[in-house]
């Protein structure tokens, strides 16, 4: 089963009703969001209608919201290496 | 036919059997039901323990900080290998500030290893540290201002850097692709406190309204001291395992200043 997962790239202000309708069928709200839809007959000519506002990309897994959210978050980039409480405890036990 | 005050004295006397009936048995059940939680307690308190890495010594009275391997705090009971993300507390332990784990030895290519001496033997040594993503550059003795405060930190805490694009001295640096593996450097922060911005008052109105609201915000930020950067030398590598490979494509690069 493979999806496709549309990204909405530019907004449909200024363009024709039907345009804004179909990206509302689509679920895309606001830009930069992504949805993820089944490879079908109807949905490849919804992404058809809106072909330049969206970005399309063919995958094999439905992500979730927060998976494609984690797609874009960097790593934190340190650790604790030791909290002050256990140089305490190193501090006590000598 | 009962009179009332036969009815009333009948009620009195079986109020006064049944309290001391329930508090004769309710202590007796306290009593039992507590020392059953204490027996519990006692029975479980040695498997804590043991299983908190002392198992030659399980009744010793060591606390778990002065265990000196990092324990792995999961901040969310998330587990990543068995469930998908859905919400925001979802964070896979590798995006969390958490010590790391190494399943494969470390690569150094032939020519970082031939190198990398010049690089160690020049101090001091600079480092640009990704934190977030976002690049600080710092040297021994810096102190930091965060633009942010940073979460589960206390004062006198010691920190390890361990995303860094690049890491040289004053003539040689090495670039990482896009990050320097970690185990070829130290860079080691100390948590010095939390500095904190003036009050700031901004007037909020809207129009045609009299009504003024007044949003405040008190900024804090953590502070911080770089206790050492420090490259590792090349021995010091091959002892901790490091294995010695051809060229490969992702690999670090030490470039000398041109």
């Amino acid at each position: 089963m493979s999806y496709f997962r549309i990204t909405l790239i530019r907004s449909a202000i200024g363009l024709p009703r039907r345009s804004t309708d179909v990206l509302k069928a689509l679920g895309l709200k606001k830009r930069m969001a992504t949805v993820f839809h089944s490879v079908s007959p109807s949905v490849a000519g919804q992404i058809m209608k809106v072909k330049e506002l969206v970005h399309v990309e063919e995958c094999q897994y439905r992500l979730t919201k927060q998976e494609v959210h984690l797609e874009r978050k960097p790593d934190p980039g340190y650790y604790i290496e030791k909290s002050c409480a256990e140089q305490r405890g190193e501090l006590g036990g000598q | 036919m009962f009179s009332r005050s036969a009815l009333r004295s009948l009620a009195s006397e079986l109020r006064l059997t049944a309290p001391s009936t329930i508090s004769s048995a309710a202590p007796l059940q306290q009593r039992a039901c507590l020392h059953q939680s204490a027996s519990l307690m006692n029975s479980q308190q040695p498997q804590s323990q043991s299983t908190s890495s002392h198992p030659e010594s399980p009744l010793s009275a060591t606390p778990r900080a002065q265990d000196t391997q990092p324990k792995n705090v999961k901040t969310s009971t998330f587990d990543e290998n068995t469930m998908t993300p859905q919400t925001r507390a979802h964070v896979p332990i590798a995006k969390q500030p958490v010590a790391p784990t190494f399943n494969s030895p470390l690569k150094v290519t032939k020519s970082l290893m031939s190198q990398l001496p010049h690089l160690v033997g020049q101090k001091p040594h600079y480092v640009v540290a990704q934190l977030h993503a976002r690049p600080y550059l710092l040297t021994e003795g810096d102190h930091i201002r965060l633009p942010f405060l940073m979460p589960k930190v206390k004062a006198g805490d010691i920190l390890r850097f361990n995303r860094a694009s690049a890491l040289g001295s004053r003539d040689f640096t090495m670039k990482g692709s896009p990050t320097i593996d970690e185990r070829i450097y130290e860079c080691r922060v100390r948590v010095t406190g939390v500095d904190s911005e003036p009050l700031r008052i901004k007037e909020k109105t809207k129009r045609r309204q009299r009504h003024v609201k007044q949003a405040k915000s008190k900024h804090r930020y953590t502070l911080m001291r770089v206790m050492d950067v420090r490259v590792k030398t090349p021995d010091e590598l091959l002892a901790e395992g490091a294995v010695v490979v051809e060229e490969s494509a992702d690999s670090s690069v030490i470039e000398p200043r041109s």
